[in-house]
């Protein structure tokens, strides 16, 4: 794909490009070979989207005029997330955090490379069959609270962007590790008028302190308390099966998502529920505000009831939390690729599944209303643009009103590129208004597939007036 | 400048504020049979932002496509109104796919529409719907999708002071916008707010916001009896005499309840 190295490249004289992991908006991980010590890292480069793009030949990263200072800014920032590893990584070599082994500069740009991770996205463990019981996600929840948020926050360090993109399980010991130290630099882009983070995990603080480039001594109100808040969302997603409401709406609804109390979450102690209930109260002075302090409670509630002990009598799988995989049909699909997520579990398909639709308030809802055929509007930039060549492939499908038919988007995308990365947009034209829903819910737009790490399973139509239709799918090529 | 027939029972109007640029769009739409009524059923304005144009082409967007979802309505329900955000949203997201020097350009979006006693309607964004009652009460009948009342509740709890410069900083970023992504945030009122009590209504983009609601409840009282192009130029010209020096696009329709339903029924 456009401005990511090819497999072969050899970087910082010992590091051999294999493919490339992930991509996000301030850098390009790839999975590489230590050509002297033959073992496998990740190196992240930075790389920041929309301010700079590649030389095709010498591989070098060049500014786009009028990024400069951005670009510079961004820079600076990169190495602090290498610093911040480090200084962690002195003070406390913890296994739940990931190691970073060099820094260095090359093709007007800068690296690291770290331990390469093989593991699988906190999320996907979760509704994995490798996770038998309830005790399992306590477990989790009490490393990474012991193990890796409180050797950051002793280092004086917050994360700051903790959630389940962020947290890797490995395939090795089943335990966490913590990934991705680049937060600080979500802001980059603080021209924006909307906010830029990840908005289902992030502290309703983080909302009115993010770091930006003219910095005018605004005091900083984050804290441990805000990892905890993260921390705490990304548990009542795994418990759920959906994330929460995003930090301002809950701050301004009056939101009923406990989970204390949720009779379909008995299978959990009712320590933990109330802990993560308590992490994620809205106005940070409600939370727990050290991790010693929500400790405290891991630990009370260690001593009444040992979570193995309780956890053993439950049985298996299908009660821990909601299934996000699960589609109401009973078909349960597995992310295809997840054997293949190795640090910075990032999105490699990107999707922008263009229909004419609303998201419902209800997150969990995983079909979509779809309409036909948008009003087209001809403004003088489409009708320029219109011209512009796109590689398209397109089919019909005869969809059926009473089952789901999964359109098979996947092999056509295989067929489109060798290497199944890159934007694409898919585009459905129904006669009748149809159903859509996905293995990721309602992953269905450019952001939202950021999100949930993109589509890695199929698309399901179903005809909604009762009568079966044909509907013609177009995958785009955007790049 | 927008000047309507005198006696129609709404009014709309204009000013470029300080800015290079008139990035607000705004949209009067009527039946699917225009003849046959000369009323219209729907009122829609779009406060843009981007850069390159990006804010007037998003904000035209959105209101091109609202009218051509509701002009070709057969009867105007909650389905209108969420076709009409999709339409514009799908849109946007066209345009800025085919012209990347507009990506990250947005738009604010109300589509509001009355119907007996009720109003109805769909927005996203900052762009304020108000209702002065008969007792002279002003109310804001939509959501504020920016980071105000977020903010509020933070300096309400004590986290954040009002002094501190981030609260100045964030306090009219959107969390909701139309940008072609995802619509995370929106407030679709379909059940109907009853309007027996309102005197006048007001769609404005934030540009208003120069002016406290307290003022902006003066300058309605004040001209209550004049009617809503009295009412849409004395709000404009209160923004003016303000002087701002940075004052935003401003855009106003200002609406008589009861006499829009008499109209209505003449027809």
């Amino acid at each position: 794909m456009k401005d990511e190295l090819p497999p072969g490249t050899i970087l910082g004289n010992q590091y051999r490009v294999i493919e490339t992991l992930g991509r996000g908006g301030f850098g390009i991980t790839y999975k590489c070979e230590d050509i002297h010590l033959k073992f496998i890292v990740a190196v992240k480069e930075y790389f920041p989207d929309g301010m700079a793009q590649r030389d095709p030949k010498s591989f070098d990263v060049l500014v786009k005029s009028g990024s400069e200072d951005m670009f510079a800014w961004g820079l600076k920032k990169f190495l602090l997330e290498g610093t911040t590893l480090a200084a962690i990584q002195a003070k406390y070599s913890s296994e739940f955090i990931i190691k970073i082994l060099r820094y260095w500069k090359e093709h007007l740009t800068a690296y690291f490379a770290m331990e390469f991770v093989d593991g699988m996205q906190i999320d996907d463990f979760a509704s994995s069959d490798r996770i038998t019981s309830a005790a399992q996600v306590e477990a989790l929840f009490q490393s990474l609270c012991l193990k890796a948020l409180k050797p950051i926050h002793d280092s004086n360090f917050y994360h700051r962007d903790i959630k389940p993109a962020n947290i890797l399980v490995r395939h090795s010991n089943n335990e966490p590790v913590i990934i991705d130290f680049g937060a600080a630099r979500q802001t980059a882009g603080g021209k924006s008028t909307v906010a830029l983070l990840t908005p289902r995990y992030s502290a309703v603080e983080q909302y009115a302190s993010q770091e930006d480039m003219d910095d005018d001594g605004g005091k900083d109100i984050c804290g441990s308390f805000t990892d905890i808040y993260s921390l705490a969302a990304t548990f009542y997603f795994i418990i759920k099966g959906k994330p929460p409401q995003d930090a301002p709406s809950r701050i301004l609804g009056d939101n009923d998502d406990k989970l204390v109390g949720d009779s379909s979450l008995s299978h959990y102690s009712n320590d933990f529920l109330t802990q993560i209930d308590w992490g994620m109260q809205p106005i940070p002075k409600d939370r727990p505000q050290t991790i010693d302090e929500w400790l405290h409670q891991v630990e009370t509630v260690s001593k009444a009831a040992p979570p193995k002990g309780h956890a053993d009598k439950e049985p298996a799988k299908k009660q821990v939390g909601g299934n996000p995989k699960k589609l109401s049909s009973g078909i349960t699909i597995k992310p295809k690729h997840q054997k293949m997520l190795g640090i910075a579990a990032a999105a490699w398909f990107i999707f922008a599944i263009s229909i004419s639709k609303l998201n419902d308030s209800e997150d969990t809802q995983p079909e979509e209303f779809v309409s036909t055929s948008p009003p087209e509007i001809k403004t003088p930039e489409s009708r320029r643009a219109t011209t512009k060549k796109d590689a398209v492939t397109s089919w019909m499908v005869g969809i059926d009103a009473v089952g789901w038919t999964a359109i098979k988007v996947l092999p056509k995308l295989e067929n489109m590129q060798k290497k199944p990365s890159g934007s694409f947009q898919l585009r459905l034209h129904g006669e009748e208004q149809f159903r859509v829903k996905t293995t990721k819910g309602m992953a269905l737009t450019k952001s939202q597939a950021k999100n949930y790490g993109g589509i890695n399973g199929e698309v399901y139509l179903k005809s909604v007036n009762g009568t079966p239709q044909k509907v013609q799918v177009d995958i785009i090529h955007i790049d | 400048m927008v000047n309507r027939a005198k006696n129609t029972p709404f009014f709309a109007i204009q000013t470029i504020g300080k800015r290079d640029e008139q990035e607000d769009s705004y949209g009067i739409c009527y039946d699917f049979q225009p003849k046959s009524s000369p009323v219209p059923n729907c009122f829609v304005l779009a406060d843009g932002m981007g850069g390159h144009s990006g804010g007037k082409v998003a904000s035209q967007i959105a209101i091109d496509s609202v009218k051509l979802v509701v002009e070709d309505c057969d009867s105007f329900d909650e389905r209108t109104l969420r076709d009409s955000l999709s339409a514009a949203n799908l849109n946007i997201a066209e345009c800025v796919k085919l012209n990347s020097e507009l990506e990250g350009m947005g738009t604010t979006l109300v589509v509001l529409t009355i119907i007996g006693d009720n109003a109805f309607w769909v927005s996203v964004g900052d762009s304020p719907l108000l209702s002065l009652d008969n007792n002279h009460e002003l109310r804001l009948l939509n959501e504020d999708h920016s980071m105000r009342p977020v903010l509020d509740k933070l300096v309400e709890s004590g986290v954040l002071e009002k002094d501190n410069p981030e609260y100045q900083k964030k306090v009219s970023q959107l969390r909701s916008a139309l940008t072609g992504d995802n619509i995370e945030l929106y407030d679709l009122n379909s059940a109907g707010v009853s309007l027996a009590e309102s005197k006048y209504l007001v769609l404005s983009s934030d540009g208003l916001d120069t002016l406290s609601r307290e003022e902006v409840k003066n300058v309605m009282v004040a001209n209550a009896k004049k009617g809503p192009k009295a009412i849409a130029s004395e709000l404009i010209n209160a923004v003016d005499k303000k002087g701002s020096p940075k004052q935003d696009n401003t855009t106003l329709i200002v609406i008589d309840p009861l006499a829009y339903r008499k109209a209505k029924m003449i027809i």
